[in-house]
């Protein structure tokens, strides 16, 4: 039997339409746990590596950041796999945008320091570039990354954060020195992990609510 | 009690809160699973399946048949016409909420 469930008043109908959008687009809801993870694993490694620097220690840094970047690309397959699972059944625009900006800069990042401290001193004819404008460039590519997400997302401090990141990356170029890497573990910790926690429990909130309704 | 409003001035395919859920779920995704619509709607298989069908004769919605780890599985989409449907579906409520339900 067809079960028509008429609405008795156009207002209803309209907000049952809101209703049922708003539960759908909370399956796309950013949940902020990459920002989280990748957030504190680098803030860690830069941690680390200050310390290192700055006490003249061997603290086995190769092997640390091995480490951490091992457990980070572990924790986002696994975390890739789950998602997939959920956006495989309603693929939106939304999601594939998210996923290529973050896909495109994350490339970027993870070339401009391979490249910035392994090959740099592939040409020898060349000045390379040092080490220290590693975070200037991770800091720039982080910017296009959070602005674009809060534009795609209407979030509008998390577009704000690009421009946090950003003035960072000015401050980094202008006065560099083996202090931008705490600086940089500092940033990290300011405008990656704080705003994924943000964005977990945005998430948390959304997502409750339309179960709620 | 809740004034009533002409539903004959409505799209008679959308007077149902199942097929309008439906449509309301694909208008925010690109495609969605029939697992998916399932959950969305709260509508039983049987149920979704009739008001699909219904949709996709009055050419609201295209389906897509594949087969997933050799399990068969139906995405729909919302078609153009649908889209305007529903559009001028809810402009034709918002009408009626200004008008004061005419």
């Amino acid at each position: 039997m067809e079960n028509t469930n008429n609405p008795s008043r156009p207002e209803d109908e309209l907000q049952y339409i809101r209703s049922i959008i708003a539960d759908s687009r909370a399956s796309f809801v950013e949940d902020g746990k990459p920002y989280v993870l990748w957030g504190l694993i680098v803030a860690v490694g830069m941690g680390i590596t200050y310390i290192s620097v700055l006490t003249q220690r061997d603290l086995y840094i190769g092997f640390v950041w091995m480490v951490l970047v091992l457990i980070g690309w572990g924790s986002s397959i696994y975390y890739l796999i789950q998602q997939r699972k959920q956006t495989q059944r309603a693929p939106s625009f939304l999601d594939r945008i998210q996923r290529s900006i973050w896909t495109a800069c994350g490339s970027a990042l993870g070339l401009s320091i391979v490249l910035i401290l392994v090959f740099r001193h592939s040409n020898p004819a060349e000045p390379s570039i040092h080490p220290f404008y590693v975070t200037f460039v991770t800091s720039l590519i982080l910017g296009i990354a959070y602005y674009l997400s809060g534009i795609a997302h209407d979030i509008k401090w998390l577009r704000n954060i690009g421009f946090a990141w950003w003035g960072g990356a000015i401050v980094m170029y202008l006065w560099p020195s083996v202090h931008v890497i705490g600086i940089n573990a500092a940033m990290l910790i300011l405008f990656q992990v704080v705003p994924g926690i943000v964005l977990m429990r945005r998430y948390k909130r959304i997502t409750s609510q339309s179960a709620e309704a | 009690m809740a004034e009533q409003f002409d539903y004959q001035q409505l799209d008679e395919l959308l007077h149902s809160r199942i097929r309008l859920a439906i449509m309301a779920v694909l208008v925010s995704v690109e495609e969605a699973e029939f697992t998916f619509l399932r959950e969305k709607t709260g509508a039983t298989d049987g149920n979704l399946s009739i008001h699909l069908k219904k949709l996709e004769e009055a050419g609201y919605v295209t389906a897509r048949k594949r087969f997933v780890a050799k399990k068969p599985v139906s995405s729909y989409k919302l078609s153009r016409k649908g889209r305007k449907a529903l559009g001028a579906h809810i402009e034709r409520l918002g009408a009626l909420v200004q008008n004061g339900h005419l």
